[in-house]
C-alpha cells in the first residue's frame, strides 16, 4: 500500500510539472491562458507567438537560466526550428501585464495540437 | 405663312423644351449619383465607426498601429484594468534597468523601448546640431516611395531604431552626431541596409514607423532607415536570412536554433535603451546568420 501511495505521489509530481512549465514562477504576473496561435522564430532569432486575435506576444525562452521551468515544453522544442512555425493551442504565462503601446512578454506553459510549417 | 411660322415656333419651342428637359435629367442623374456617394460615405463612415468601438468594447486601442500583418505591434491596447499601470512599470524590466535584480533578463523583443529613448530630454539640447542634416531629411521626405522600399525602411526602423554609433568619447550625447565614431557610424548604415536585405528574404521581422517625424531624432533616424532601404550597392551573403543583436559578453551570445551559422558581424554600436538580453552598453553587435548546409566555405 506504502509502495502504491509513492508511486501515486511520483507520477503526480511527474504530470503535474509536465503541464506547469512556467506557471508556478515567481516571474508570471497574471492569470495563465490560453490562446491559439502560431509560434515563430523570427528574423531576429527571438520568438514569438503570433496569436488569432491578430496580437503578437513575445516568448520568453532562456534555457541557460538556472530555472528550468523557463525552458519551452518538450513537445515545443522537438518541433521548433528557425525560420519555422508551430501552430496550436499555447497556455501561456504573462510575464508582463498586458499595456497599450507595450509587448506582452508570456512564457509557453504547455501546448497540444501542434502543427509544424514554413514560415509565410 | 402665318402656319409655317407656327410651325417653325412650335418645332422650336418643343427643341427648347426637350433640351431642358434632357439638362434637367441630367442636373437630376448628377443629385442622385452625389445622394449615393454621399450614402456610401456615410455607410463606410459608420462601419469604421462600429469596428473601430468594437475594438474599443473588446479591450483594445483601434488608434494603435499595426505591422505590416495586420498584427498589433504592441499589445493591442491591452486591458485597460485598474492598477494595471503600476505593474507595469515595476515588471518592465527592458525599461528600467535599476530595478532588474529579481526580474530575470528578458530579451529583447522589438522596440518598445525604443520609443522612450527618443524621449530623453539630451535630445534638446541637440536639436539645433541636428539642423545641419535637415536638408537632406526633407529631400526624402518628399520622394515619393514605392511601397517594398516603405515597407522595407520600416523594417529597419523596427528593428535599429534603438541603436546609435559609438561615442568618440565617453559621456558624451549620443544623439549628436558630431560626437560619433566615423567607423560605428558606417558600420551602423551597413546594418540597416543588410537587416533590409534580411527583411526581404525573411519578412518575419518588426516594422515600425516613426511616431514624431518633427522630433529630429526620429527623423533622422527614419531618415536613414530609408537611405538604407533604397541602398542598391549593399551586397550581403546571399545565405544570410537571419540576425542576431547581443552585447558583448553579456547575456546570450548566439541564437540557440540548430542550422545556421554566424556569417558576419557589425559593430560595435551604442544600444541606448537596452531591454533584455541586450542590456544596454556600447559594445553591441549584429551578427548576421545564413543556412549551416548553403554555406560556401
Amino acid at each position: 500500500m506504502k509502495y502504491i501511495f509513492v508511486l501515486f505521489f511520483c507520477f503526480h509530481c511527474f504530470s503535474s510539472y509536465a503541464d506547469d512549465m512556467c506557471a508556478n514562477n515567481k516571474h508570471v504576473v497574471e492569470e495563465c491562458y490560453n490562446v491559439r496561435g502560431k509560434l515563430i522564430v523570427h528574423a531576429n532569432m527571438r520568438l514569438y507567438l503570433h496569436t488569432e486575435g491578430k496580437r503578437l506576444l513575445a516568448v520568453y525562452y532562456y534555457p541557460d537560466v538556472p530555472e528550468p521551468e523557463l525552458a519551452l515544453p518538450k513537445n515545443v522544442s522537438e518541433m521548433l526550428e528557425a525560420n519555422k512555425q508551430l501552430s496550436g493551442d499555447y497556455k501561456v504565462c504573462p510575464f508582463t501585464p498586458q499595456a497599450p503601446g507595450k509587448m506582452q512578454i508570456v512564457c509557453i506553459n504547455s501546448a497540444k495540437n501542434l502543427i509544424q510549417s514554413h514560415n509565410q | 405663312m402665318n402656319g409655317t411660322a407656327e410651325l417653325r415656333g412650335s418645332l422650336q419651342l418643343l427643341a427648347e423644351t426637350q433640351a431642358v428637359q434632357a439638362a434637367r435629367l441630367a442636373s437630376l442623374e448628377l443629385l442622385e449619383d452625389i445622394a449615393h456617394w454621399r450614402l456610401m460615405k456615410c455607410q463606410r463612415e459608420l462601419a469604421d465607426e462600429l469596428y473601430r468601438y468594437r475594438l474599443t468594447k473588446a479591450g483594445f486601442n483601434p488608434n494603435e498601429p499595426r505591422d505590416g500583418h495586420g498584427m498589433w505591434t504592441g499589445g493591442g491596447g491591452g486591458l485597460d484594468l485598474p492598477g494595471l499601470a503600476d505593474l507595469a512599470d515595476a515588471s518592465d524590466g527592458s525599461d528600467d534597468s535599476g530595478d532588474n535584480s529579481d526580474v530575470p533578463q528578458l530579451i529583447d523583443f522589438g522596440s518598445d523601448s525604443d520609443v522612450n529613448a527618443f524621449q530623453n530630454p539630451k535630445v534638446a539640447d541637440d536639436a539645433d546640431s541636428f539642423e545641419e542634416a535637415g536638408a537632406n531629411n526633407k529631400a526624402i521626405f518628399n520622394d515619393a516611395l514605392d511601397q517594398d522600399t516603405q515597407s522595407t525602411a520600416e523594417a529597419i526602423f523596427g528593428e535599429t531604431s534603438g541603436l546609435t554609433p559609438i561615442l568618440k568619447s565617453a559621456g558624451a550625447n549620443p544623439y549628436n552626431e558630431k560626437n560619433w565614431d566615423p567607423d560605428s557610424a558606417e558600420q551602423l548604415q551597413m546594418a540597416r541596409s543588410y537587416i533590409g536585405i534580411v527583411s526581404e528574404r525573411n519578412p518575419q521581422v518588426h516594422f515600425a514607423t516613426p511616431n514624431d517625424l518633427t522630433n529630429p531624432i526620429q527623423a533622422r533616424i527614419w531618415n536613414n532607415s530609408l537611405t538604407a532601404a533604397m541602398d542598391e550597392d549593399a551586397d550581403l551573403d546571399p545565405d544570410v536570412t537571419n540576425f542576431f543583436l547581443r552585447q558583448e559578453g553579456i547575456g546570450r551570445q548566439k541564437p540557440n536554433w540548430p542550422g545556421l551559422e554566424k556569417i558576419i558581424s557589425l559593430g560595435p554600436f551604442n544600444n541606448l535603451a537596452g531591454g533584455g538580453d541586450v542590456p544596454k552598453g556600447a559594445n553591441t553587435y549584429i551578427d548576421f546568420y545564413g543556412k549551416l548546409s548553403t554555406l560556401k566555405r
